[in-house]
């Protein structure tokens, strides 16, 4: 799963999360869920007990979901055909929809665990120069601001530290701190963005997309598979689930 | 024959929200091997040279630009966009913004890859720059985890591998501890023993370079050549313009000049005639017994790495206290428990005799003040005024009064991040002191400030220790600690290793095992002494 | 794309970054909002996804790059989130299209509030289509389905559009922006 070209893989889990979008199937949704889950945990090298770590807040956020969808549903055509719903008797086809955007929310997070838990970073920005023709001025750029990122954090804990110490914890409320703190993390970011900018320039850097790479990546048939692979199962879900009704 | 490899001539460089010009008619040659030191005020165009010369400038330029600048006998405005900066590679100040990669090998192979170098040559040559500014073992390491001194030694790398043919260095070491500053230079200096590379060098601090050059020039407030030639001269006729543009005379120098002696001084403490003295100045502390802090065990983890243990410190009303050690050796860490910023993980520490979690956040915080070390991370406000307003209840004459002390009263509307380096400090100092604190804390005050802040700054906290405020400062400026301190704590790897009068420290303690030097004149006796051994 | 400086480009991935902090901070208060009163809570505070297209075009005003800056906020939440996944990149062009859409009618040449409120406007509008299909609100009642879109038009006025003026007007004071075409107009009009 690691060696699979990063772009084709967003690719796929893009595609696949938007063909989702318009399944309200709750049975072939969940198939999809368990296929996904499979396709990471077999071939992904994740280990289980971190997986489901992470997928903890994605419950938590479907069940929210579920929860909301059944007060706000709109009217159902036929309120007089109920499904018995833990302890309430409600329009089936409200418990239907309700199930179907909640196990799709958790379908896409799925989908996106699988990106994120078998990717490096800078492959996928490199692939997206190399594979899906984005300017490397962008590309490069982008790389440079993410590298403040444990810079700018550091920065925030000191920047609290120094208002704590005046005293501006006294007589404000937390909104206005929250823009007390933001100016000088942005004016620093800033500051810091255009000096890497002159930095860059300065070891010959024009952004121009004739330039080599120490790091690269292809594509392959493998690549291709797994995209064609990872689709066809919605459509071999749908299949299945139909089966059963 | 040396051939000349940049020709500058009359070079003029106007901002367009400027009425005077930043660069004022610059010419001059650099020829091949030459090491030429750039000395100049803050502001006197010295990065915008930098900038004109790298190939950055014009395009990159906001204003105009007039003259000529050859590289190789052919314009530079000849050259395709990119080239020059190639051929004339550039280390800046701020070792957190030379990267745009996040692992070593990968911010060489950037530089490789502008290059249109082919992938299969790139390991080789990696591995050369790497080994010859020492970091080859770093090599698959992320470079947030590298030191602000292997940093730095990382933007020299990535820019040697360019293979440049001029190296401009803009203030290499501002941003470093003088372990780290030292390191750079020696590593520069074999470089240039090995390459013969030709050497731009720009910067604030004479001593360390001393080695390696061989020409300097002198640039005036505005942008104006007004010396180009050997350093020893230039020191000697213009010592006065170049401490009033706050530059750091060598530290023999300085000595020469408390030593009253008749020029020409010299630039080396081993050349200076035996048999100086100099005013001790190192004021002792009255014995009061009553104790504003008070450290007892603690211990701060992270992680389970122990970062900090101190099994016992107390620090006397009083006192003036300095803190000094390597980058990393805990200093910072030290004064933020103390104030009570950072929680130990275990121990307990007191203020004024009460437990710091006991007191109450703000009435903690008007007896202690803190002064960090980036100014701007302190200001709430939009204006100077403001500032020192802050919280209190506006005693208009008080504010007067401070505005007047920092030398910032014509500057009152002024937003506090518009301020130059030098008035920002002295403003974060001074907002601490409204309150008259019983307690401050100061965070490297003068680190890479110029001489006449630093005079400034001593001052104005000074005054305030005369008046009962007891002073703890961090710092790697061992001339201060020898001017005012009281006490001394070395840190190092998280503990307190020495603990003494100023005096003793620089009588018994090897400071080199901690990454310190001897301030100046400790260095000459102790000179003078090895001379008379071996004469 | 080609005229623009590398330096336009590291700052809106700067941008990004700050503002992709904050909005991994906002993620939990979005799952208890949603949790309290239902999906509507999302699109109270929605107007923060947008945040940084707004106060990088009101900063940089060059064509495009409301649309850009965005999407390298969308790139960067990939990189720095642990758990986003990529197709929040093609939500945040979604989004960037809205709000560029508000300063390509006036053809670029005003930044006053309105245009970005207008740019606010835009981007709920972009992202509410996306989100219409995404979620599945074609399962919810219609009358909240419409609050919802008036609810996230509110905020993306409000929070996108009028924070994010004061924000960037903060940031001129400072003197950080003098590069930059807002910092200019900031300095003229001191000085005039």
């Amino acid at each position: 799963m690691h060696n699979i070209n990063p772009s084709i893989k967003a690719g796929t889990v893009t595609l696949a999360a938007i063909v989702i979008a318009f399944l309200f199937d709750p049975l072939a949704l969940l198939l999809y869920i368990g296929w996904t889950i499979a396709v990471t945990l077999l071939f992904g090298k994740v280990q289980i007990r971190k997986y489901l770590i992470y997928l903890l807040p994605f419950t938590l956020f479907a069940i929210g979901m579920l929860v909301s969808t059944l007060l706000f549903a709109k009217t159902p055509e036929n309120p007089s055909i109920t499904q018995h719903f833990l302890f309430w008797d409600l329009p089936r086809e409200t418990v239907q929809d309700a199930l179907a955007l909640a196990i799709r929310v958790f379908s896409y997070s799925t989908l996106s665990l699988l990106f994120v838990l078998t990717t490096d970073k800078v492959a996928f920005i490199l692939s997206l120069i190399q594979q899906c023709r984005v300017s490397p001025k962008l590309a490069y750029g982008i790389l440079a601001g993410y590298r403040f990122l444990p810079l700018l954090k550091d920065e925030l804990t000191t920047i609290r530290s120094a208002h704590l110490i005046r005293g501006a914890k006294t007589n404000t409320s937390k909104f206005s701190r929250y823009k007390q703190y933001t100016i000088p993390l942005l004016a620093s970011a800033i500051r810091k963005a255009e000096r890497t900018a002159i930095a860059m320039e300065s070891k010959g850097f024009t952004g121009e997309r004739d330039r080599t790479f120490y790091r690269t990546y292809h594509t392959s048939w493998i690549d291709w598979i797994f995209a064609a692979v990872m689709l066809g199962a919605i459509v071999l879900c749908i299949i299945v689930s139909k089966s059963f009704q | 024959m040396k051939q000349p490899i940049l020709e500058v001539n009359q070079l003029t460089v106007t901002f367009e929200e400027e009425s005077c010009s930043t660069l004022t008619d610059l010419s001059f040659t650099i020829q091949q091997g030459d090491s030429i030191l750039l000395l100049g005020p803050s502001g006197s165009g010295k990065s915008t040279l930098t900038y004109c010369l790298n190939g950055l400038y014009p395009k990159e330029l906001d204003g105009k630009m007039s003259g000529t600048i050859s590289f190789a006998g052919s314009n530079i405005e000849e050259f395709k966009s990119g080239k020059i900066s190639l051929e004339v590679g550039t280390v800046f100040q701020d070792p957190e913004t030379q990267f745009c990669m996040l692992t070593v090998e990968d911010e060489i192979a950037f530089g490789l890859e502008n290059k249109k170098m082919s992938p299969e040559l790139m390991e080789s040559e990696i591995d050369r720059v790497l080994s010859l500014v020492g970091l080859q073992h770093r090599r698959k390491d992320q470079i947030h985890t590298l030191s602000g001194g292997q940093k730095q030694r990382l933007a020299l790398a990535a820019v040697l591998a360019l293979k440049p043919r001029l190296l401009i260095l803009d203030e290499p070491t501002a941003n470093l501890d003088p372990a780290a500053s030292k390191d750079l230079v020696e590593t520069i200096r074999h470089l240039k023993e090995q390459q013969d590379i030709t050497l731009l060098i720009i910067e604030h601090n004479i001593d360390y370079w001393l080695p390696i050059i061989n020409r300097t020039m002198l640039l005036d407030r505005d942008g104006s050549l007004f010396f180009d030639g050997d350093l020893r001269e230039a020191v000697n006729l213009y010592d006065e313009e170049l401490q009033q543009r706050g530059i750091w005379l060598p530290e023999a120098v300085l000595l020469a000049k408390q030593a009253q002696l008749v020029k020409p001084w010299p630039l080396t403490i081993d050349l200076l005639p035996h048999g100086l003295q100099f005013q001790t100045e190192t004021p002792e502390v009255k014995q009061t017994k009553k104790y504003i802090v008070h450290v007892e065990n603690a211990i701060f983890r992270n992680k389970d790495k122990v970062l900090l243990d101190i099994p016992a410190l107390d620090i006397q009303q009083g006192e003036f206290l300095a803190i000094t050690g390597k980058n990393g050796s805990g200093k910072t860490l030290l004064s933020r428990l103390i104030t009570g910023l950072l929680k130990p993980t275990a121990g307990d520490i007191e203020f004024l005799g009460k437990k710091l979690r006991r007191w109450k956040t703000n009435e903690l915080y008007q007896q202690i003040g803190y002064v960090f070390q980036n100014p701007e991370h302190q200001f709430l406000t939009d204006s100077v005024y403001g500032e020192l307003a802050f919280g209190q209840t506006v005693n208009e004459e008080e504010i007067q009064k401070s505005l007047e002390e920092i030398h910032l009263s014509e500057q009152a509307d002024k937003h506090p991040f518009t301020l130059s380096q030098g008035q920002k400090r002295r403003l974060s100092v001074a907002t601490m002191l409204v309150q008259e604190p019983q307690l401050l804390v100061l965070d490297e005050p003068t680190f890479g400030q110029d001489s006449h802040t630093t005079e400034v700054l001593m001052d104005l906290i000074w005054r305030h220790h005369q008046r009962g405020c007891t002073i703890i400062m961090i710092t790697h400026d061992m001339g201060l600690v020898d001017r005012y301190a009281s006490r001394v704590l070395i840190a190092d790897q998280g503990r307190i290793v020495e603990d003494n009068h100023p005096a003793a420290i620089w009588k018994k303690t090897d400071l080199s095992d901690y990454g310190l030097s001897l301030p100046a004149k400790e260095a000459y006796y102790k000179r003078m002494k090895e001379d008379s051994v071996y004469a | 794309m080609k005229s623009w400086r590398m330096k336009d480009i590291v700052v809106m991935a700067a941008l990004a970054v700050v503002f992709g902090i904050v909005y991994l901070l906002f993620l939990p208060v979005n799952v208890v909002m949603m949790g309290l009163i239902g999906p509507i809570g999302t699109d109270i505070i929605f107007g923060v996804w947008f945040l940084v297209s707004i106060v990088a075009a009101y900063i940089i005003q060059k064509p495009g790059v409301a649309l850009v800056s965005e999407t390298i906020a969308g790139i960067v939440e990939v990189l720095i989130g642990s758990s986003v996944g990529p197709i929040i990149i093609l939500s945040a062009i979604v989004q960037g299209l809205g709000a560029e859409a508000a300063f390509a009618i006036t053809r670029y040449r005003s930044y006053h509030v309105l245009v970005l409120m207008g740019a606010g406007v835009g981007a709920a509008i972009t992202s509410f289509i996306w989100g219409y299909f995404r979620g599945g609100f074609v399962a919810l009642d219609p009358s909240y389905v419409v609050l919802m879109l008036v609810v996230r038009i509110i905020s993306g006025a409000v929070i996108s559009g009028l924070i994010g003026k004061a924000i960037s007007e903060a940031l001129a004071k400072t003197g950080t922006l003098t590069s930059f075409p807002l910092g200019k107009t900031y300095r003229h009009r001191k000085a005039g």
